[in-house]
């Protein structure tokens, strides 16, 4: 288990991280997600001892890195965004210089190595130069590295990065395998990623966690409410009059329409009921036409743009956010028309 | 310790690089031991290992630049700092082989009394003795440049200011010898030094309050001693540098004269400079 209590790092005048606080409970698959620059290299980095914080601390399994490190080292295995591999070795003789110095026993050290090869699947390159070698198998050279001296906790920096599709799905794969047994967190800033792979996922943005929840939880808290994205043929102040008149709608979003006096826009609907059949009769009573109605589900994209975006826009104030908002919604009105119109 | 000792052995003779030191020392050693003992005829290894001075001030920074700036460069010094590892143990263990490295050279050297004394008479308790200064010099120097390595991130950088360290000390007795000899010159670069200590302090504890104190503290003694007796002062600084001038603490040995204060110094010096390179990287770490 780690607990990370009020983990600060600045540089200069630059605040990296922010008084992050968590914990990670043990036999899960964590999930870091941020756009670049969030600042989950430096919490990494941080979490495992290879940068002191300026400000707060971190326990694993009760042993704190600063004060305790090789205890609490001997409880992680890290593999940095850039794979820490020595050119000039061969993958055998890399494993087996980091068992040794990890302190493994000679009989061990061939066993877990061996075990690592096979479950990474670099057996067949173990006697290649590591300089030599893909970027996907020195990636997987460097997961191999993380796994020896049996650690509970493996950390992975972004182990996807730069691989091709085949490799990346190999590595998720690998990923959920080392799940099985022991606590992994890994970072992404690729949604997908995290979605298909983890249990639980902390958000970060801008230094600061914004979200922190099982995969499931956040997913649902967005399902139980949705978007309608509505177009209807009427003056502007009648239908938002009918549309007022209903509580569940909570913002209502008017993007630029192309045909004369439609009325496009976007509305956000609280709680698990369905509004388009009380809107679709509410506008007919009114003899407004409804033109095209439907529901969009808030995936874990969305939440994720929204989330950061908030945090983004936090300091400067309410009236970024809201600006913010219906620009974007007015791009995807327009693709969409464009898309409907080549349909049509 | 070990697994770093063997890691960077292994990595000097995975590629040319180990070889390359060794063969370029020996090559020097050998020219220089024909050219002042077998062309002149002496059994005296004194002017050879001299010229070989040079020789590590220009190979012995590249060892270091190697070993020590490279990690930092390959990110492989992330991997060293997740390790379950002391970053004592990290900079021994490095220090280590690359003293093996050039003990390798220096022990085949050792032949050449032995080859000489077939031909003529030669002092062999003189000769080890001065190939035993030889050998703490050049491991001092190690010391030295790991420290000015661990300081940098660029390697040529690490290499450049290695080589002007070592040259630095060189020419050391020259430059001490232009310095002014009176007391109050000495009193005053004494105080300057003291600035620099605190500097130094304070860098690596990375506490502006304990740089401070280590710098009004060494401002104050240095004060006292001087208003109390300034004729201690009268010469102290050009004496100063000849003492730790690494490279003329091995004229005595070279002579024959197995120094025990010499001995001292060496030893201290590497303590000194790998306990600042331990320091330098656990800064880096917090940087």
């Amino acid at each position: 288990m780690i607990e990370v209590k009020n983990l600060t790092k600045v540089y200069g005048n630059h605040t990296a991280v922010d008084g992050m606080s968590f914990k990670i409970y043990n036999g899960k698959i964590y999930g870091f997600l941020g756009p670049n620059g969030a600042g989950k290299s430096t919490t990494m980095n941080m979490m495992t001892g290879c940068l002191s914080p300026t400000a707060g601390s971190v326990r694993i399994n009760g042993f704190d890195i600063y004060r305790e490190p090789l205890k609490a080292k001997k409880c992680i295995g890290y593999l940095p965004e850039i794979p820490p591999v020595y050119g000039e070795m061969t993958p055998y003789e890399y494993l087996q210089f980091v068992a040794d110095a990890k302190g493994l026993t000679y009989e061990r050290a061939v066993r877990q190595v061996q075990e690592a090869m096979e479950l990474t699947g670099i057996l067949d390159m173990k006697d290649r130069l590591i300089k030599n070698l893909s970027k996907g198998y020195r990636q997987r050279v460097g997961i191999a590295q993380t796994m020896l001296g049996n650690p509970d906790i493996i950390i992975l920096d972004e182990p996807t990065v730069g691989l091709d599709p085949k490799q990346i799905i190999e590595i998720r794969e690998l990923i959920r395998r080392l799940g099985e047994t022991k606590t992994v967190i890994v970072s992404s800033h690729i949604l997908a990623e995290i979605q298909e792979v983890c249990d639980h996922v902390l958000i970060i943005s801008g230094g600061k966690l914004i979200a922190n929840a099982p995969i499931e939880e956040l997913q649902g808290k967005v399902n139980s409410g949705c978007k309608l994205k509505l177009s209807v043929r009427g003056d502007e102040a009648g239908i938002l009059e009918v549309l007022n008149a209903m509580e569940a709608i909570t913002t209502c979003t008017l993007s630029p329409s192309r045909e004369e006096g439609v009325v496009n826009m976007t509305l956000s609907v609280e709680g698990e009921e369905d509004l388009r059949d009380r809107i679709f009769f509410a506008m007919a009573d009114r003899r407004y036409a409804v033109l095209s109605m439907e529901r969009e589900e808030e995936n874990l994209e969305s939440i994720f743009l929204r989330l950061t975006e908030e945090a983004a826009s936090a300091p400067s104030g309410a009236t970024k956010k809201s600006r913010a908002l219906p620009e974007r919604d007015g791009e995807y009105e327009l693709i969409d028309t464009d898309k409907e119109e080549k349909e049509n | 310790m070990s697994a770093i000792y063997r890691k960077e052995l292994h990595l000097y003779f995975r590629s040319a690089f180990g070889y390359v030191i060794m063969a370029l020392l020996l090559l020097f050693e050998g020219v220089f031991v024909t050219v002042f003992n077998l062309a002149l005829s002496s059994s005296d290894f004194l002017y050879s290992l001299d010229a070989m001075k040079l020789v590590l001030i220009l190979l012995l920074p590249l060892l270091a630049m190697r070993t020590v700036a490279e990690e930092r460069h390959t990110h492989t010094d992330q991997l060293l700092f997740s390790l379950p590892l002391r970053l004592r143990d990290v900079v021994l263990g490095k220090y280590f082989a690359m003293l093996t490295l050039f003990a390798i050279p220096t022990l085949v050297t050792a032949l050449y009394p032995l080859l000489l004394s077939g031909m003529g008479s030669v002092s062999l308790p003189t000769a080890y003795t001065a190939l035993f200064g030889y050998f703490l010099m050049g491991a001092a120097v190690i010391a030295l440049c790991a420290f000015v390595c661990s300081l940098v991130e660029n390697q040529i950088l690490a290499a450049a200011l290695s080589v002007g360290a070592c040259l630095l000390f060189y020419f050391m007795d020259m430059l001490s010898g232009i310095l002014p000899a009176t007391a109050l010159a000495s009193y005053l670069f004494c105080l300057l030094g003291a600035l620099l200590l605190g500097l130094l302090s304070w860098r690596l504890s990375r506490s502006l309050p304990f740089g401070l104190i280590t710098a009004i503290l060494l401002v104050l003694v240095t004060s006292l001693v001087y208003f109390i007796n300034a004729d201690l002062f009268v010469c102290l600084v050009p004496n100063f540098l000849t003492s730790i001038n690494v490279f003329g603490r091995m004229l005595g040995f070279s002579y024959g004269h197995l120094d025990l204060g010499g001995i001292l110094f060496f030893l201290s010096f590497i303590t000194v400079f790998l306990f600042f390179t331990v320091q330098s990287m656990e800064n880096r770490r917090r940087a």
